[in-house]
């Protein structure tokens, strides 16, 4: 169910002294399957933009269409666009409220009219794919859980509706480099399953490696829109726009800025590596 | 001069059902005027002990000394709070005022400091951490970086010896995180404040002076940050990930390409391979 998002415009408190312009003329077309992540400095405008791919914010001026249809029409079934647009916010793990794991996961299922049966599955299954087991925290109270479980509970959570569509708003924050290794593997593992990735990050590294394609927002505009490789090639507007590249690519740069010629795509760790190597004749 | 020790500290976190140790036995020193960086994944109690320089949490067993006072003595209680000032992860949980100089106020009014040094106070905390242009504006309006800056002023001017930072950069972006390392640097250098910084991130530690890293409530390796970071032993049992420059270093010298003295900055990287090219 590809997303189009045609021409958005949305100001914050319109009229007012401290009216903010968070959108100017954005849109974007999303294919099934893809994993994109969406880069920018705070205040560029681009939570504002998945609230409203979610339908959870209406613009002033434009359309959001799901599956061809336009989300903010009268006459839409938002019901629809809840079941196939899965959210996760930042530090989700406030969001937890049940009194057990269970039935935390089990609420969106439940609220969507499913039997019993099929909402234990669901559980189960949304559990799994975060890497816990149904049988072995099911019982327990979120609130006793450690931080990086709870937010794994959450997301189940919203996994449980099985949507076609997850997106995330910098969802490894605050979590240690183990716990960002695991959650970015089962996003990727969730991508190669078929769900459209929409992620909101500033892990230019993990964008790197997993992403297909990344906007890049400045001062509420999509200013890139590529590849990994063809967006970080750009460092130097990146830079200008506060922003940086991954890891690997900030050394080639330098390197680059030093004389050796580093080719722009090398953004990843292993090319980097492979690269050095070839050039000192090892490999 | 030893401004903060712990001896053998345990703490524990009691449950229904369990009695989980979240600190095993912490032997610490930190120096006046001294970076010292506390690592660790989550959960290995860091935070934990952070809460102990400020008599937060005391001890279970064990003994645990601030500006050398017991930090489990009740009479000191006051006097170490103003001595080891506490900086959070979340700014927006740390600001109690609508307007960013009435916010840094807070703390020395309510040690019933007189008003003309108050303003003077104030004045000298937001200009060290660069926000003195915004003494009029209203917190919520400002960046995840700015708000940082004030809550530090905020604990800047209560005039502490020690600052504690318990993961202050985790819910900023890359520029606020520059910003907010930036500052904490300066308090160091500059306004040669003792301080702790608790992070997960291993380039965060590299301009320490010291190192301690922790795993399962326990200190597993303390040293100068080039001779912590260069022992795998450590870094791999730590469940951290190192530096880049390290990182890169022995992935190299696993293909046979050894760059001489292991780097720990990406500029020391880029110049030894520049060396060898």
């Amino acid at each position: 169910m590809p997303i189009v998002v045609e021409n958005l415009f949305f100001t914050y408190m319109k009229g007012m002294p401290f009216a903010h312009i968070a959108l100017d003329d954005v849109s974007f077309r999303m294919e099934d399957g893809e994993f994109m992540g969406i880069i920018g400095h705070t205040g560029c405008g681009k939570s504002t933009l998945i609230q409203m791919a979610a339908g959870l914010l209406k613009p002033d001026r434009g359309r959001v269409f799901l599956d061809g249809e336009d989300i903010n029409a009268k006459n839409y079934d938002r019901k629809k666009l809840r079941r196939r647009v899965g959210v996760v916010f930042q530090y989700p793990e406030y969001q937890l409220f049940e009194e057990t794991v269970e039935a935390d996961v089990a609420f969106g299922p439940k609220k969507a009219g499913l039997s019993e049966e099929e909402t234990r599955e669901r559980v189960s299954w949304a559990l799994s794919i975060v890497g816990m087991d149904a049988e072995e925290v099911g019982k327990l109270s979120p609130f006793e859980l450690s931080g990086g479980q709870k937010r794994k509970v959450a997301i189940a959570g919203v996994l449980a509706n099985k949507p076609g569509v997850l997106i995330l708003d910098e969802p490894i924050a605050g979590l240690d480099p183990a716990g960002r290794d695991s959650f970015m593997n089962f996003i990727l593992r969730l991508n190669e399953m078929g769900t459209s990735i929409i992620m909101i990050s500033h892990n230019m590294d993990g964008l790197a490696e997993y992403a297909g394609r990344i906007l890049v927002m400045n001062e509420s505009k999509i200013v890139m829109d590529g590849t990994p490789k063809a967006v970080f090639a750009e460092i130097e507007k990146l830079k200008e726009m506060g922003l940086g590249a991954s890891e690997p690519r900030e050394v080639a740069h330098m390197l680059l800025q030093n004389g050796i010629g580093v080719p722009k795509d090398i953004i990843r760790f292993n090319e980097l590596k492979a690269f050095i190597l070839d050039k000192a004749g090892k490999s | 001069m030893e401004i903060i020790t712990a001896e053998n500290v345990k703490f524990s976190y009691t449950t229904e059902t369990e009695i989980r140790f979240a600190l095993n036995g912490i032997d610490f020193s930190a120096q006046k005027g001294e970076f010292v960086c506390i690592l660790g994944h989550n959960g290995s109690g860091k935070s934990t002990f952070a809460k102990h320089i400020n008599a937060l949490l005391v001890p279970r067993e064990g003994k645990m000394t601030v500006a050398g006072m017991d930090t489990s003595r009740e009479e000191f209680l006051w006097e170490i709070r103003r001595s080891a000032g506490m900086v959070f992860q979340n700014p927006d949980n740390q600001i109690v005022s609508s307007v960013v100089e009435e916010d840094v106020a807070f703390g020395p009014e309510n040690l019933g400091v007189p008003q003309p040094e108050i303003v003077e106070r104030v004045r000298s905390a937001l200009a060290a951490m660069e926000m003195q242009d915004y003494a009029k504006r209203a917190p919520h309006m400002l960046s995840g970086g700015q708000k940082q800056r004030v809550a530090i002023a905020g604990v800047l001017a209560m005039l502490p010896e020690i600052i504690v930072f318990d993961e202050p950069t985790a819910m900023l972006d890359p520029s606020g995180r520059a910003e907010v390392m930036d500052a904490i640097r300066d308090l160091n250098r500059i306004h040669k404040k003792t301080v702790v910084l608790i992070t997960h991130y291993m380039d965060e530690a590299v301009d320490a002076d010291s190192v301690y890293i922790m795993k399962d409530g326990k200190i597993i390796g303390r040293g100068a940050p080039r001779d912590v970071f260069r022992d795998v032993q450590i870094l791999e049992s730590s469940g951290l990930t190192p530096p880049f420059a390290v990182r890169m270093y022995y992935a190299l010298k696993e293909q046979g390409l050894d760059l001489g003295d292991c780097p720990l900055k990406p500029e020391e990287l880029v110049e030894q391979i520049c060396r060898l090219l």
